[in-house]
């Protein structure tokens, strides 16, 4: 039998040789060759749709963050979790959690807490790095992410698809987390990739990506 | 004969690097940094184009990017502008708007056929006889001109971009170069972006024989090299302005839309021709581009020069002109009094004969100027004609006086106002955020520019809240640069006010005559401003004629609405890279795999049906039919929309948006759902699932889950009931298991109890299938037993390999859209959109079952009631052909004729391999619906087919295949079981 869980981007990575190894119950994409670092240095694009994520909304549900002892983020704001997870807040009362932190709350969840409404999350996760992130961006965004200020989370869209986009500047080079629907991934890679490869960089296994989000 | 000067001070040409091309099949050089005109010009070639409607010799009018004598091509690349076309060797140039190359083009006896031609020709022709129109049109698209298409040219990807930035500084002559300076200085990002090759304005050309505006340049340069965050964009017009200040941006790679927070338009202005006769030939140029040759491209632009004007800058050029060897034979001044300038003073000085208050009243010479009849001004701004002067020449440099390059601030929402002192129109009133300087603003003399360029870069600086120093206003002046009605008549014509389109003095005047005395009518009939050059040198004036004619002022008249783009844009930059979205379900690959052949539905690509090797398609979708029909059959609806409503008011929620009864649905079924709108016009259908008592899962079509989730967002921000919304349709993956043996291929992957008495027909339930997380809705759309599995999208792969592995037993197949949409009919199901329109209700679509009028509200219930006692305007109903038909068939959306005139529409046509004939649906008038009712579609090829009323659905009436051996009791559903799910 098959992995349970199958990413939305799974044979895009498999047409381009990647290496999978499973982790979350998907099949990820370790490497996708032999030159992945110079292409991550570039401009890699990566795929993070294993990570577990999930969502909720609702009245209480602020307050329900806060008696998971969590620190309640600003609206369109989002804050990093302990092991390398975040919790955003796309609403007044609506909120998304990719990574650490997801396994606890969806098990509090189950309980229904009263107010507080589970969102299934089957997003694509994906990630953008390198030195020429700008000049994607400026291809295929109409939002200036270096006016965004940080731990803000920018909901808009790329190539005409809704997306969450969260920026990270690092020391190294700026990197972008993307998070679509699904069913809008592959047309989004495709589109990203071919313009990634335009300007030197393309695809790349996880093994070269910073899976975790740095502190903000 | 080379017309090069010696190097020239601040020269754009690079004499190291000499380039060859060819123009009109002869070989010539010139220098990069050239253009194929001043190259041309400097090798002694005047003759450089032919006009668009008479075909007139034409050349240099300006020498910029602002109008279209010099049209050229070079292979495939077209409508090139051959003033500022970079040159590039081994081009191969040919003028556009001729036939037999622009020295012996054929066409120009047009010119002598010019008085056959009137305003509004076009217009007439095709008018009045109608008959002729057809010839016309042929005779027009032959003389067409503007180049010769190449449809094998190659897509050129010209990815465009987005930018930003605090302060966008249109124009980069001195004011906008102050402009950017001050906003720079304050700390802002600048962007400065000129239309030229390089920057510096008119400080590059229009020198008046001194070294003051060259060495102005350097130091404002000097500045700007210290400012890092001042980007200059030379190369870049600004070509439309849209809300928030988002600016397009065309260079000559891309597009950029570039969004800024403040813009100051400094783009100067347009210098204006004067009308008189023939003032089109070779060597009537602006004054202006006669300087532009000289100093960006060092050909001397004539070598016999009269120089008319009516303001200080003629005199400028005139010095301009002499300073390099052109010998000025006169220069006629429009005015009666002297001009008090120092350019005027050192031409007096240096003994140039000044010809007061006369004109050009006609340019002499064959296909160049050869001399100039002048003659004097009455004090009215008529022509004294009764004694003309001769004077020869082989240039007419002219400045009569300039127009704003206004468009921008048109777009930006800028209030303007004709100043009469300035014989221009001015900015009166800007928006927030938008600020003008220099010429473009009324401000003319050198200092004040730049000075009113500091003020706008300032005042940019401190609206964007950085901290500058407040500026004092620049009080307007330039009387005495503008001539109010540089126009003059002469009893032969040709004296032509817009050259693109070849419109004479006289058009104007008869158009007003025949009743198009509003600038915008006028602007239509004639066509003035519609030609390439968008009448950057034609506006103004056409607006001075229409304003003396009705004895008005310019103001008065107004102008016309200048659109983005106020240029012309390659096609290329404006397709950009072309972004196209796409969706597709989480099973798009295995469909690939198994063959499948996509159809697009909305962004979705589903598979329509699954091609096998040496069938047909009909002969395919007809088996994935028969495996439904008699075993199993596997169909991918995950483009169904899926929403989920939680909430202690989810089912009143529902109550209001629906047209039927959920606040009673028992926990654990389903009911059919069918959305209206506030005029009870069916927009959307599905089924609602109740899976506790505070959450509903429901579907949506396919093309309105986005529709549908939107406006119950929107409707419950006005009645603010405690639920939450969440849409969740492309998180869930879909797929539906139907046939009479879908429940022995499931039994074995869930664990949900699949027994007619624990899993009833309509019933929902909770589970797993193959281990992945699952809901089960047992519904029946296409009239089989049937089992609807939804997975989160990320186990949907699994289950349906699944499905596929477990089904094999069983003779499981794939089934396309086109299988469901014949399985359905059968079923008499309805598909909203196709078997609807944007007018039908539910009582046309035979759907009052599915109304609770009874209810205390939903949506669309007022409108119900109403419609409710009216007679109906037609009437959804089922037909079928006699049995054994001989397979000729209508199509959807053919016709029903009844006498004659159109009784209804198909809108659902198949063959039924059940009932073996072909059944359809079709909106009728409401008593051809009668049962056994015959009537006539007319088919294609105008065949008109008999087709009979009948009873839905055509198969399995009793829905016994939906539940078989089971459940008597509906969960709550229907009175009648239409589980429309697609």
């Amino acid at each position: 039998m098959s992995a349970l869980r199958r990413s939305p981007l799974h044979d895009r990575l498999e047409s381009n040789g990647a290496r999978f190894f499973e982790r979350d119950g998907m099949p990820t994409a370790a490497s996708l060759g032999g030159h992945d670092g110079a292409r991550a240095r570039v401009l890699g694009l990566g795929d993070l749709s294993h990570l577990p994520r999930i969502g909720f909304k609702g009245p209480e549900a602020p307050a329900w963050v806060q008696q998971h002892g969590l620190a309640l983020p600003q609206p369109n704001g989002w804050t990093p979790l302990e092991g390398g997870g975040l919790l955003a807040r796309l609403a007044m009362t609506e909120f998304f959690v990719e990574g650490a932190g997801v396994s606890r709350l969806q098990a509090a969840l189950r309980a229904r807490p009263a107010g507080v409404y589970p969102v299934l999350r089957q997003d694509a996760g994906l990630v953008l790095v390198g030195e020429r992130l700008d000049e994607l961006l400026a291809e295929t965004c109409n939002v200036n992410f270096r006016a965004v200020p940080p731990g803000q989370v920018v909901m808009t869209l790329m190539v005409g698809v809704s997306v969450l986009a969260i920026r990270v500047e690092r020391e190294a080079a700026s990197l972008l987390r993307l998070w679509c629907d699904p069913t809008m991934a592959p047309y989004l890679w495709d589109t990203l990739a071919g313009i990634a490869r335009e300007l030197g960089g393309g695809p790349v296994g996880i093994d070269v990506l910073p899976v975790a989000l740095p502190q903000v | 004969m080379s017309l090069r000067l010696p190097p020239v001070d601040g020269e754009w040409i690079d004499r190291a690097q000499p380039v060859a091309f060819d123009f009109e099949g002869a070989r010539y050089s010139g220098f990069a940094g050239d253009t194929p005109s001043s190259a041309l010009l400097a090798a002694g070639v005047r003759l450089l184009g032919r006009s668009f409607k008479y075909h007139r010799p034409r050349s240099v009018l300006s020498m910029a990017n602002h109008d279209v004598n010099v049209l050229l091509q070079a292979g495939q690349r077209l409508n090139l502008r051959g003033d500022v076309e970079p040159l590039a060797g081994g081009a191969s140039f040919t003028a556009v708007n001729t036939h037999g190359g622009v020295r012996a083009d054929r066409a120009r006896f047009l010119d002598w056929l010019s008085p056959l031609f009137p305003v509004g020709f076009y217009y007439k022709a095709f008018h009045r006889p109608k008959r002729l129109a057809d010839f016309w049109e042929g005779i027009f698209r032959r003389l067409t001109g503007l180049g010769r298409l190449d449809t094998d040219t190659p897509h050129l990807r010209t990815p465009k971009r987005y930018d930003f930035c605090d302060v966008l500084v249109i124009g980069a002559g001195p004011s906008g170069l102050a402009a950017a300076i001050a906003a720079g200085e304050a700390g802002a990002s600048v962007v400065v972006v000129d239309e030229n090759a390089r920057i510096g304005g008119s400080l590059g050309y229009q020198r008046g024989g001194s070294g003051d505006a060259t060495a102005l340049l350097e130091a404002l340069s000097a500045r700007l090299a210290a400012l890092p965050n001042v980007s200059l964009r030379p190369g870049t017009l600004a070509a439309g302005y849209y809300a928030d200040h988002w600016v397009a941006l065309v260079d000559a790679q891309r597009m950029t839309k570039l969004r800024a927070r403040a813009v100051v338009v400094a783009g100067g202005v347009y210098e204006q021709p004067a009308v008189f006769r023939n003032n089109d030939l070779p060597g009537v140029m602006l004054a202006s581009a006669s300087q532009r040759l000289i100093y960006r491209y060092a050909v001397q632009p004539m070598r016999r020069a009269l120089v008319l004007t009516a303001n200080a800058d003629g005199y400028a050029a005139a010095l301009d002109l002499a300073d390099h060897g052109v010998e000025i034979a006169a220069i006629a001044d429009l005015r009666a009094e002297k001009d008090s300038s120092a350019a005027a003073a050192e031409v007096e000085r240096r003994g140039v004969r000044v010809l007061q208050g006369c004109t050009v009243y006609e340019a002499q010479g064959g296909d160049a100027v050869s001399a100039a009849t002048v003659c004097p001004l009455l004090p009215d701004g008529r022509v004294d004609a009764s004694h003309p002067l001769t004077i020869d020449c082989d240039g007419i440099a002219m400045s009569v006086g300039y127009a704003p390059a206004a468009p921008l601030l048109y777009q930006a929402g800028v209030q303007m106002r004709y100043d009469e002192t300035l014989a221009q129109f001015v900015p009166e009133r800007l928006p927030d955020g938008v600020f003008a300087a220099g010429r473009v603003n009324g401000v003319y003399a050198l200092e004040q520019r730049q000075s009113d360029g500091e003020r706008a870069g300032r005042e940019a600086a401190r609206y964007l809240g950085f901290d500058a120093p407040a500026a004092a206003p620049v009080a307007r002046a330039g009387a005495g640069i503008n001539h109010p009605y540089p126009v003059f008549a002469h009893p032969q014509g040709k004296n032509f006010v817009d050259l693109d389109e070849d419109l004479q003095l006289k058009d104007f005047e008869n158009a007003i005559q025949e009743g198009f005395d509003n600038i915008e009518l006028l602007k239509r009939y004639s066509t003035v401003g519609m030609g390439p050059s968008q009448g950057k040198h034609s506006n103004m004036n056409a607006i001075r004629i229409l304003a003396r004619r009705l004895g008005r002022l310019p103001g008065d008249v107004g102008t016309t609405t200048a659109r983005p783009f106020y240029h012309p844009v390659p096609m290329s930059h404006l397709a950009g890279r072309g972004f196209h979205p796409e969706r597709v379900t989480p099973l798009h690959h295995l469909h690939e795999h198994a063959g499948a052949v996509f159809m697009q539905a909305g962004l979705w690509l589903r598979p329509e049906y699954y091609a096998v090797p040496g069938r047909s398609k009909l002969d395919a979708v007809r088996e994935e039919a028969a495996a439904v029909r008699s075993a199993v059959g596997l169909i991918d609806v995950g483009t169904l929309g899926k929403i989920e409503v939680h909430g202690p008011d989810a089912a009143e929620l529902l109550e209001r948006v629906y047209t039927g009864r959920f606040a009673k649905l028992k926990v654990g079924m389903t009911r059919y759902a069918l959305m209206v709108d506030e005029a009870g016009v069916i927009i959307d259908d599905g089924v609602v699932a109740r899976l506790s008592d505070e959450c509903f899962y429901f579907t949506t079509t396919t093309t309105g889950s986005a529709n549908v989730y939107r406006e119950l967002t929107r409707l419950n921000t006005m009645w603010k009931l405690k639920v939450g919304i969440v849409n969740v349709t492309g998180h869930y993956g879909a797929m539906n298991l139907a046939g009479p043996r879908s429940r022995q291929a499931l039994a074995g992957l869930t664990d949900v109890d699949l027994s007619a008495d624990a899993f009833p027909y309509l019933g929902v339930r909770e589970g797993t299938v193959a281990g992945v997380p699952a809901r089960l809705l047992r519904v029946g759309f296409v009239g089989e037993l049937g089992f609807e599995i939804h997975v989160p999208a990320d186990g949907a792969v699994r289950a349906w390999r699944a499905l596929v592995e477990a089904g094999k037993s069983h003779g499981i197949r794939p089934f396309g859209v086109e299988a469901q949409r014949l399985l359905r009919l059968e079923k008499g199901h309805i598909i909203i959109g196709q078997d609807t329109d944007g007018l039908t209700t539910p009582m046309e679509a035979g759907m009052d079952w599915a109304l609770k009028l009874d209810k205390p509200f939903f949506v669309g219930q007022r409108s119900l009631k109403i419609v409710q006692g009216r007679p109906l305007r037609q009437k959804l109903a089922g037909f079928v052909f006699s049995a054994g038909d001989d397979g000729v068939a209508p199509k959807e959306c053919h016709l029903v004729i009844r006498n004659g005139r159109i009784a209804g529409r198909v809108t659902s046509v198949a063959h039924s391999p059940a009932l073996g004939r072909h059944v359809g649906l079709a909106l009728l008038a409401p008593d051809l619906t009668e049962l056994g009712t015959r009537f006539f579609i007319r088919a294609d090829g105008g065949r008109m087919l008999q087709a009979e009323v009948a009873p839905t659905p055509f198969y399995d009436p009793d829905g016994e295949r939906q539940k078989p051996l089971d459940d008597a009791r509906e969960g709550g559903g229907a009175p009648r079981a239409r589980e429309v799910a697609a």
